[in-house]
């Protein structure tokens, strides 16, 4: 009974028009997106260490010029000398585009090392604003040693496969994501209305209606989903003439610690990621569906809901039990935003997926208590009237 | 097979359901007839239980109510009701209608095909409802009820939109599912109709039913002809008309035979047939008279 019923719900959505062009923009998204992304002028590393460079000599510059009257002092100067030269060969290794590599690592280790040590004096003499933090220190450590390890290239194209569909996931992440569910779903259980007389009287339990509805609408995104990352993909090869490297690090918050994860793993939970915010999106909508009837008030609503945290927050309220809500993001939850500004090191992905999966099983709860309190109130009548017989 | 068991609903203040009961059996058709705004569909959906009454229950087989979703599971797997042409899905086939109800209540399609071919809609189901007339679409509500082959079935305005034809058609239908013990609730404007097919017919009237009407059971036999006021008027000033006659919706005149002697059922007969132009018959009261003597 329930695979026939999923069959005739695969047949409606099948000739809904209006999920069909969703799905059709999603699976757009990514190659589209690559079309705005390869006009743009991503910082490149060597870029970035150029930066790096420039800030080295403003430092020196900055250096007080009694600096060296003390034995810290002029060690400090002598650490930040050597590191201004470091800096400046790492941009010389990168110029040479990959072969260089292991002297960049090199240079790059030996540099981390000084500027911990330079931490360890105090920063004598450096002005605040120029002082590189000790988990950026640790984190470039740490990634300069993972791609030691792991024998991979230095300089990466960022407009190859790989890179192209870490930044595409990225920007999908938060409002955009969930609007696009909000919208998909608007009308996942509202719609049967139109159709009353028809859909109203099937054998068939509620809540097994509901989760055929739920698997089958996940079922029908992903699919277009996928479809879509395989373009965005092959768009990005076909015109950066690369497919990058997807055992590529990026650093992720995890554990309380920043690590470093191979891109495909990055890519792999941000699929996952967004398989569990579209569960639960959809078991929203059935949810503001049964409450309110209307498919824009499902949106407004799952909108409004999406930007309380936020609100709360500008007027001086924060509520942590709200937080969930912003794992929606799930991008600033890898990347350790979230970690950082509410200082809490537990906020990694595993703690988000975690805090989903509550929310989920809270929706659904909901939905579940929802349908069954007519039968408790009638039940509850009854015994009222046969008490009073 | 279907009980009501002191149903009362309310909306607001105006009572629609007023404390009723009510049984049925299987292998019943039974006619429910009333004006609008006076219950039917409510009744309808009280017994489906779209609407949750504000007292009273609804027992099936004995044993099932509405009190738990699990109990509620095993009342839909017995009963259908009529959808609504207006909510079938425009942009699907009349066959995928017809396979949605097999499936979702006999499990199976193998018995679609010979729905199809007895309500002649072989020419049409499988184009999309959205081109379907309003004859086409009622034919296909019909046949989903039939689809889903259900022991008890609740149809409301079955014979909407139908032609003559097609009106035979599913009374024919109809009490071939009779036959096959089925238990059917029919309301429909087509009062002649129901007079084809119905067991009984019930009444209903500020929420209570005010007549049933059964047929086949020894009713009572009527002199029956149309008269108008005046003529009527006439009728009583220049005979002895007995106190049990009556005078129906103001033209139909309707005298009892019952304890009447032959000489005197003739000479009634004669004296009415004097009343030229106009037919006379003999017979019970049929729904359309009943229908006419508590509405009008």
């Amino acid at each position: 009974m329930f695979w026939k019923y999923f069959l005739f719900e695969t047949k409606l959505l099948l000739h809904n028009r209006k999920n069909a062009l969703l799905g059709i923009i999603i699976m757009l998204f990514f190659p589209l997106f690559y079309n705005y992304y390869s006009g743009t002028q991503p910082e490149t590393l060597i870029d970035q260490k150029r930066t790096e460079g420039e800030r080295m000599y403003s430092i020196l510059n900055q250096l007080p010029d009694n600096l060296e009257g003390t034995p810290e002092g002029e060690e400090v100067y002598q650490h930040i000398t050597k590191q201004a030269s470091l800096v400046n060969m790492q941009v010389y290794y990168l110029s040479e585009k990959g072969e260089m590599d292991e002297e960049y690592i090199r240079d790059g280790l030996l540099l981390n090392e000084l500027r911990m040590r330079v931490h360890e004096l105090g920063n004598i003499g450096i002005p605040e604003n120029l002082i590189t933090p000790i988990d950026e220190i640790l984190s470039e450590d740490a990634r300069l040693r993972y791609i030691e390890e792991h024998d991979l290239t230095i300089m990466t194209d960022p407009f190859a496969s790989s890179n192209y569909l870490v930044v595409a996931f990225q920007t999908l992440s938060g409002i955009l994501f969930f609007l696009f569910v909000l919208l998909y779903a608007s009308e996942i259980v509202v719609y049967e209305r139109l159709h009353h007389s028809v859909m109203n009287g099937f054998p068939l339990a509620f809540m097994k209606r509901i989760h055929s509805k739920v698997i089958l609408y996940f079922i029908h995104l992903f699919m277009f989903l996928v479809i879509g990352i395989v373009l965005g993909g092959y768009f990005a090869y076909k015109d950066s003439g690369s497919f990058g490297d997807f055992s590529y690090p990026i650093l992720i918050m995890n554990n309380g610690e920043y690590t470093f994860i191979s891109t495909m793993t990055y890519i792999g939970i941000s699929v996952l990621m967004l398989a569990i915010i579209t569960v639960l999106v959809l078991y929203l909508s059935v949810f503001m569906n049964l409450l309110f009837k209307n498919a824009y008030t499902n949106i407004l609503v799952g909108l409004g809901l999406f930007i309380l945290p936020d609100i709360l927050s500008a007027v001086g309220l924060e509520i942590s039990l709200l937080n969930p809500i912003k794992y929606l993001d799930y991008s600033k939850v890898l990347s350790g935003v979230f970690a950082k500004d509410w200082e809490n090191a537990l906020v990694d992905y595993g703690h988000a997926i975690f805090w989903l999966f509550i929310v989920t099983g809270l929706i659904i709860s909901v939905i579940y208590i929802k349908n069954k309190w007519p039968y408790v109130q009638k039940k509850k009548n009854l015994f009222v009237k046969r008490g009073m017989e | 097979m279907l009980t009501l068991k002191n149903i009362s609903v309310k909306f607001k203040d105006k009572v629609v359901l007023d404390d009723l009961s009510f049984q049925a059996e299987k292998g019943e058709i039974i006619g429910v007839a009333a004006p609008n705004g006076t219950g039917k569909t409510t009744l309808f959906n009280v017994m489906a239980n779209y609407l949750k009454p504000n007292a009273g229950e609804v027992i099936i087989d004995d044993n099932y109510t509405y009190k738990s979703e699990k109990q509620e599971i095993k009342i839909r797997k017995r009963l259908t009701t009529f959808p609504d042409q207006d909510d079938l899905f425009d942009e699907l086939s009349g066959i995928d209608h017809l396979k949605l109800y097999g499936n979702m209540w006999k499990g199976t399609t193998k018995h679609i095909p010979q729905i199809v071919g007895k309500l002649n809609m072989g020419n049409y189901v499988k184009n999309k409802v959205r081109t379907y007339s309003l004859g086409m679409r009622q034919r296909l509500c019909f046949a989903m009820m039939a689809a889903a082959d259900s022991s008890i079935m609740l149809m409301d305005e079955v014979m909407n939109g139908l032609d003559i034809n097609n009106v035979s058609l599913i009374s024919e239908y109809l009490i071939e599912m009779k036959k096959e013990q089925k238990l059917i609730f029919i309301a429909s404007h087509l009062l002649e109709n129901l007079d084809l097919y119905a067991d009984r017919v019930i009444f209903l009237s500020e929420g209570k039913i005010i007549h049933e009407q059964r047929f086949g059971r020894g009713n009572d036999d009527y002199i029956k002809i149309s008269l108008d006021p005046h003529q009527y008027n006439r009728l009583i000033n220049e005979y002895v008309i007995p106190d049990n006659h009556l005078y129906i919706a103001s033209h139909l005149f309707c005298l009892p035979l019952k304890g009447m002697k032959q000489a005197e059922q003739m000479k009634w007969v004669e004296q009415l047939l004097g009343l030229k132009e106009k037919e006379l018959s003999i017979g019970p009261l049929g729904t359309v008279e009943y229908y006419e003597k508590h509405y009008h």
